[in-house]
């Protein structure tokens, strides 16, 4: 439950959620922010342990190409989160290193298994 | 004919161009049109011409080699017809001052007479003309020439039209983009409310408490609003024309326990019994088991949604050879042979009626059912009477 994680989100109100669910389940070191630009930036200085990633992001470039970018550097698997099955994003997804690939909505318990699972 | 034309260039440029018109295919129905102007007027040649900057561009011509379509704007009688309401008649074009130094008309055996109408838009500019032509000099009586009004009339008409629809398809586009925008933006919200309604149950742990219902309430809302995302989505993909089917090899038995899952609290809170009864599944089909769910989930979520407390519900699927048969039985309030009539039919749903407890409906539900079973080239069929129930049954080849 030490772990560092970065959201990278772009929509607020489900960022904010979503931190508010990983410090229930435990988590307390938890940095959010909206773009991929951003993420690159932030994983160089904090030091992610774990990436939970929405796949497309409003601006810039998508979440899968920031996890690509961060993961050639460190070593941060990512969740990925996305409003649609696109099969074209999920393959995309295939070229990082990724723990799950969850669907909009996906629950709390469906959250917190996986991380208690696998991360 | 008492209108003034706008006479600005400019203008009228604009409006030509907004028919979109230009350097577009050949096309019957003005070919239908030129030709008739042909036969009414007793000439060998018939055009409908725009007259474009610096060109003179023929949309449809009769008589004439295709060579000439497009010409000079300096060349072109009809720039003429165009500076004014009425019609222009050249009954011998060598004697014009205006057009004796054209080339094809110098020529020996060059065009002679000439009669155009100005084809006039909504908004009173002269994009072009619809023109006769013949090789000798000839005069139209006051009926030929008013018959000759009334085409160019329609040939407009035509184009307005064209012009109309492809606005309409535009808007239709937009509407569909704008509807998968907000299906997949409004999912992000949504999964806040989601995620945070389950943590909050968590955090009350095994404590039953009055807050316990209001989360009940704000996840069924949240289920609710989801489908109707759901449906949103799926719909928008089907109106722009993508709805694939991506079979695979599929465990019947699996789907049904997913649907279960899925639809059993929402029929227990609604006290209605859900009878589920399979026959021959063991064998896994080749089907696009995601969409078989969606078409199983959208009849189940209507018959729960009009039935009253108390009913039952029967869902049956059952594999007949190359077939398999799916049958939802309801003990609800039914509908008429106009309503079932209407049940596919968009357009036509105005008023979707709720459901037994007030529940709300996108309505386009059975929409979907209807487009996958179609994609699944299998058959639906339906029986209902008012106040006793409603059978869905499909047969779907696999």
């Amino acid at each position: 439950m030490d772990k560092k994680i970065l959201i990278i989100e772009d929509d607020l109100i489900l960022a904010l959620s979503l931190e508010m669910m990983l410090k229930r389940i435990g988590y307390r070191d938890v940095v959010k922010v909206e773009t991929g630009e951003e993420a690159v930036k932030t994983a160089e200085m904090y030091q992610p342990d774990l990436l939970l990633v929405d796949v497309q992001l409003g601006m810039g470039i998508t979440g899968i190409e920031a996890v690509e970018i961060i993961q050639s550097k460190q070593n941060a698997p990512a969740i990925y989160v996305t409003g649609n099955s696109d099969q074209y994003y999920r393959s995309k997804a295939e070229n990082t290193h990724f723990i799950d690939y969850l669907i909009k909505p996906f629950t709390y318990r469906e959250l917190s298994d996986i991380l208690c699972t696998h991360a | 004919m008492n209108i003034n034309l706008n006479t600005d260039e400019a203008g009228r440029l604009e409006a030509l161009q907004s028919f979109k018109i230009l350097d577009s295919i050949e096309e019957e129905e003005f070919d239908n049109l030129t030709l008739l102007a042909s036969q009414i007027a007793g000439t060998k040649l018939a055009q409908i011409n725009l007259i474009d900057e610096n060109r003179q561009w023929s949309k449809s011509m009769v008589g004439m080699s295709k060579e000439n379509r497009e010409m000079s704007r300096d060349d072109s009688v009809c720039q003429f017809t165009i500076t004014k309401p009425g019609m222009t008649e050249i009954p011998d074009l060598t004697k014009d001052e205006r057009t004796s130094g054209i080339d094809y008309i110098k020529d020996v055996n060059g065009f002679r007479y000439y009669l155009g109408i100005p084809l006039i838009t909504d908004t009173n500019y002269a994009i072009g003309s619809l023109c006769v032509l013949d090789f000798e000099t000839k005069t139209l009586s006051d009926t030929q020439i008013g018959q000759l009004k009334i085409i160019a009339k329609e040939v407009m008409t035509h184009l307005e039209l064209h012009k109309k629809n492809r606005e309409l398809q535009q808007l239709n586009e937009y509407k569909i983009r704008l509807m998968k925008i907000l299906s997949h933006d409004m999912r992000s919200p949504l999964n806040g409310i989601i995620g945070l309604s389950g943590m909050l149950r968590e955090q009350l742990g095994e404590e039953k408490s009055e807050h316990y219902e209001l989360i009940d309430t704000i996840e069924q809302s949240s289920t609710q609003l989801n489908q109707m995302i759901d449906e949103m989505m799926n719909y928008s993909v089907i109106e722009s024309g993508g709805l694939t089917s991506n079979p695979k090899k599929v465990n019947l038995k699996e789907i049904i326990e997913n649907i279960t899952r899925l639809y059993r609290p929402a029929s227990r809170i609604k006290n209605i019994d859900l009878k589920i009864s399979k026959e021959k599944l063991e064998e896994p089909v080749w089907i696009d088991g995601e969409k078989l769910e969606q078409v199983l989930g959208n009849l189940l979520s209507n018959a729960i949604k009009y039935t009253k407390a108390g009913g039952t519900i029967n869902l049956s699927l059952m594999r007949k050879q190359e077939f398999l048969e799916v049958r939802v039985t309801d003990s609800g309030i039914g509908m008429s042979g106009d309503e079932i009539e209407n049940l596919f039919r968009n357009e036509k749903k105005q008023h979707i009626s709720e459901g037994t407890n007030g529940e709300k409906s996108t309505g386009i539900g059975l929409t979907i059912v209807q487009h996958i079973i179609r994609l699944f080239e299998g058959d639906i069929h339906i029986d209902s009477t008012p106040g006793k129930g409603t059978t869905f049954m499909l047969k779907i080849p696999v």
